[in-house]
């Protein structure tokens, strides 16, 4: 009579313990930067960062809901433009890689609480209404030195 | 019966109006683009724009109410045309001011990087790699700003 119960006692240490265990997971995450990093040591994300050449890297809970082009934009702020930024459950894309390093010469969005929450499958949001407005930018023009005979001297 | 439902009916349709989500409005930047001589590496290149409600928000980073981007495929190092960067922003937000930034995608020791073109073409960065320079003495726009009419 008593097997059994020593069996349920055991299997509920075990459960608890699992449940710490993924309560206290650290996940590691990482980030290059296009440049050596301008600081040391950055808050990002709700991350702790530290930076050494071009190289980031940081440990905490949740493997990807710190994975944000928030938290990017944070990290390209305090350590200088981010050319790639992950976790162990994702990383961005190009696409959000291009906003990450816009949003941190551009904006100065609030900080990332401390727990990114994850995405959140909100209500279908309304589809957007036609363009409120519309408006034409000056030209951006950028001329490389490809093939390298323009600028003498030029390595390639 | 039937006059409870019909009393009740408004009702939820009045919840069901208030629950819903607001529409966003999508503001458009058209975005004149021209890019030559950039070299194999760099495959793809994008616009990003960020809308602001303060008129000053593009030095002062004051009133960020969104940002959008838009790419376009470099061919032979290359491209011209006019891209339309949409921004989608809270319903009730006026936008008074923009700011948009180009960038280069290249590829660098089998690594995929993003760099704003400002950044990769300063001749007094000396990180990036030669090929990345500014022809000398070619018109050079990494960056725009503006603000919006009321």
């Amino acid at each position: 009579m008593k097997k059994p119960l020593i069996a349920v006692g055991a299997l509920c240490a075990v459960l608890a313990a699992s449940a710490g265990n993924a309560q206290d997971r650290r996940f590691a995450y990482e980030a290059d930067l296009a440049a050596p990093a301008k600081r040391a040591a950055v808050r990002a994300g709700g991350v702790e960062w530290s930076c050494s050449g071009t190289r980031c890297t940081a440990e905490a809970r949740g493997g990807g809901s710190n994975v944000s082009v928030r938290g990017c934009s944070e990290l390209a702020r305090g350590a200088g433009a981010v050319a790639r930024y992950a976790g162990e459950a994702r990383q961005l894309g190009e696409k959000e890689l291009a906003e990450c390093n816009q949003l941190a010469t551009a904006v100065s969005p609030a900080p990332a609480p401390a727990a990114a929450p994850a995405p959140v499958a909100a209500a279908k949001p309304a589809p957007p209404q036609p363009a409120a407005g519309r408006t034409v930018t000056p030209e951006m023009t950028y001329t490389g030195v490809w093939p390298g005979g323009r600028e003498a001297g030029a390595k390639q | 019966m039937r006059r409870a439902a019909v009393l009740v009916a408004p009702v939820l349709a009045a919840l069901a109006l208030a629950a819903a989500p607001a529409a966003a409005q999508e503001f458009a930047l058209d975005v004149p683009v021209r890019v030559a001589d950039l070299p194999p590496a760099a495959s793809v290149g994008s616009v990003t724009c960020a809308l602001f409600a303060d008129p000053g928000g593009p030095t002062n980073n004051l009133g960020y109410l969104g940002s959008g981007s838009k790419w376009f495929q470099l061919k032979d190092g290359g491209y011209a045309g006019t891209l339309s960067v949409p921004v989608r922003i809270a319903p009730q937000a006026v936008a008074r001011s923009y700011k948009c930034a180009l960038f280069v995608i290249y590829k660098e020791d089998g690594r995929t990087l993003t760099a704003a073109a400002s950044r990769i073409s300063d001749v007094n960065r000396t990180e990036y790699k030669a090929p990345f320079r500014r022809a000398p003495g070619s018109p050079f726009l990494g960056e725009v700003s503006g603000t919006l009419p009321r």
